[in-house]
């Protein structure tokens, strides 16, 4: 499972992370933290004014390789989607997204740190996303 | 000197398997395991003595309550304690609250001082920050120096400068296991403050460290069960017996009161009784005074020179490891006053990761921030990794560690 986990993908991600810094003038913007461990990481979304897609995605934090390279991931990944998609992620379709068929009960707040941050965003803006 | 070979027969865990490899078990600042005699204990309580305490005429309830009695009797005496003087709750966080609300609630005033430290452990801060929320109290904190040990210059200046009605401190940090000078800092405070009272965490410090409450200048010491080799669920609150009777109960209901009437109630002379509201957990606490007994045998001053041999290997060895940085005391000179645990960070590489990948040896530590934010606050670490000791840790396991830390080399750095 060790090597499941520390694949090369997500080492290969957490060593060369994309999308990594701020937007300053972001649509949403949300922090969040794993109170057990103290991973933390702060999401910046841009959309389309036009068609109303994900169109600029910056993170940024710190945390252990999971956490840091599922940000990482997830940040490529909600480009171009709605908000509607962008809520409708799941911890299934992260554990898809990296090859990973399990993990253990203490690793799966560092899986889905940073999707918690990007849904906590749009849902605490939710006369934005109307 | 007991023999760490035989006793480790006593516990059935450290005999599993942890990913097909042995368990070397390195976190027992978070709870450390239990002995035979714990575990068949509790068991032979439910088997044989079961009923509830102080209620029913009938055999098993004098039995029952003549077990709960004899326990209360053997921890209290390990503490160096009298019998009274403790009350019985959950764990060390349940007894600092149970200060807040059973004596500070009562006799701090506003605008009064509360004197902390910046290595609490969220459980002997939390709770004095809400009671100075809620009575306008002033909460400062001696700050700490770079190894760890708290700052007794400025401790000095704020307890000369501060009218301090408070001192509350933990005995050994359970981060980075410094051992504080409680007794001079306690007599200190009290010098300058004779009516001030001294709260005192012990939760690190009880089960590496002889305990004598009453020669002690501590007022209240706060302890847990189960990380000395007793039971999760239980835990204690010693106070000074002429303080008993200035405490209110703060958990009212069942087995602590005089008399009820529909409209009020009067409550328990007796101290024992007073603060255990409701029914006590009796098999936790009969397994709590068979872990005092055991560690009664090998005897607490051993059990110190034992946890001195293992601080002083893992600093050592640690040491041999490019990537890792202890921190907290190193300095062998000082090496005396760590207690119970050895914490470091690993370059480049998270403590969550170091931590998943020593599991993956078998190699059980904690990472994280151990509950004490503000500390890792103050020195910028993300996280840190703690390995921390019992009487059952050998220096082969430390080994076992520091081969295991070269996968950590072997993933992350190629």
């Amino acid at each position: 499972m060790i090597d499941d986990l520390y694949q090369e993908t997500i080492l290969e991600e957490y060593a060369h992370p994309k999308n990594k810094g701020t937007l300053t003038n972001a649509d949403f913007q949300q922090s969040e933290s794993n109170s057990s461990c103290g991973d933390q990481v702060t999401v910046y979304l841009q959309l389309d004014p036009l068609n109303h897609l994900i169109t600029e995605v910056r993170w940024e934090g710190v945390g252990c390789a999971i956490s840091m390279a599922l940000a990482s991931f997830l940040s490529e990944e909600i480009k171009g989607k709605t908000l509607p998609q962008l809520a409708a992620y799941t911890i299934e379709d992260l554990k898809v997204m990296i090859g990973l068929d399990q993990i253990s009960p203490g690793r799966e707040k560092c899986l889905s740190l940073a999707l918690v941050a990007f849904q906590k965003a749009i849902s605490a803006n939710q006369d934005q996303v109307a | 000197m007991f023999s760490v070979a035989s006793l480790r027969q006593d516990f059935p865990i450290l005999h599993r398997l942890v990913h097909d490899k042995p368990l070397v078990y390195l976190d027992n600042g978070a709870t450390s395991q239990k002995p035979r005699q714990v575990i068949d204990v509790i068991s032979q309580y439910y088997q044989q003595h079961n009923a509830n305490v102080h209620r029913g005429v009938h055999l098993l309830g004098d039995e029952s309550t003549q077990l709960f009695h004899q326990s209360r009797r053997t921890i209290t005496a390990f503490f160096g304690a009298k019998p009274e003087e403790l009350i019985v709750v959950r764990n060390t966080t349940e007894a600092l609250n149970q200060v807040v609300y059973s004596w500070a609630e009562q006799h701090i005033q506003e605008g009064q001082v509360i004197l902390a430290t910046e290595l609490e452990h969220h459980s002997n801060l939390v709770p004095w920050q809400e009671l100075a929320k809620r009575k306008k109290l002033k909460l400062l904190h001696v700050p700490i120096t770079q190894h760890g040990q708290l700052d007794l210059e400025v401790f000095k200046r704020l307890v000369h400068d501060n009218d301090i009605s408070i001192f509350v401190c933990s005995h050994v940090s359970n981060t980075l296991g410094t051992k504080n000078p409680v007794e001079q800092m306690a007599e200190q405070v009290k010098a300058k403050h004779p009516a001030a009272k001294v709260v005192i965490d012990g939760a690190q410090a009880a089960p590496h460290l002889p305990i004598n409450f009453n020669d002690s200048p501590f007022d209240f010491y706060a302890v847990s069960a189960h990380k000395m080799l007793g039971p999760m669920g239980i835990g204690g609150l010693l106070a000074k017996k002429e303080l008993l009777s200035q405490m209110s109960p703060f958990l009212f209901g069942g087995g602590m009161i005089n008399e009820v009437r529909l409209d009020e109630a009067s409550f328990a002379d007796d101290m024992e009784d007073r603060f255990t509201a409701g029914t006590p957990d009796v098999a936790g606490l009969v397994g709590w005074a068979a872990a005092c007994e055991y560690l009664s045998r090998l005897g607490m001053k051993d059990v110190a020179v034992y946890d001195q041999v293992l601080v002083r290997a893992a600093v050592e060895k640690l040491d041999t490891v490019d990537e890792v940085e202890v921190v907290g005391i190193t300095d062998p000179a000082q090496l005396s006053e760590r207690v119970g645990a050895v914490t470091f960070l690993y370059k480049g590489v998270h403590a969550h990761d170091v931590g998943q990948i020593l599991d993956s040896e078998g190699v059980a530590v904690r990472t994280g921030h151990h509950c004490t934010m503000p500390l890792h606050r103050k020195f910028g670490w993300p996280a840190t990794v703690r390995v921390s000791f019992q009487v059952y840790n050998t220096v082969e396991e430390l080994d076992v560690l520091i081969t295991a830390l070269e996968k950590v080399k072997r993933i992350f750095h190629k």
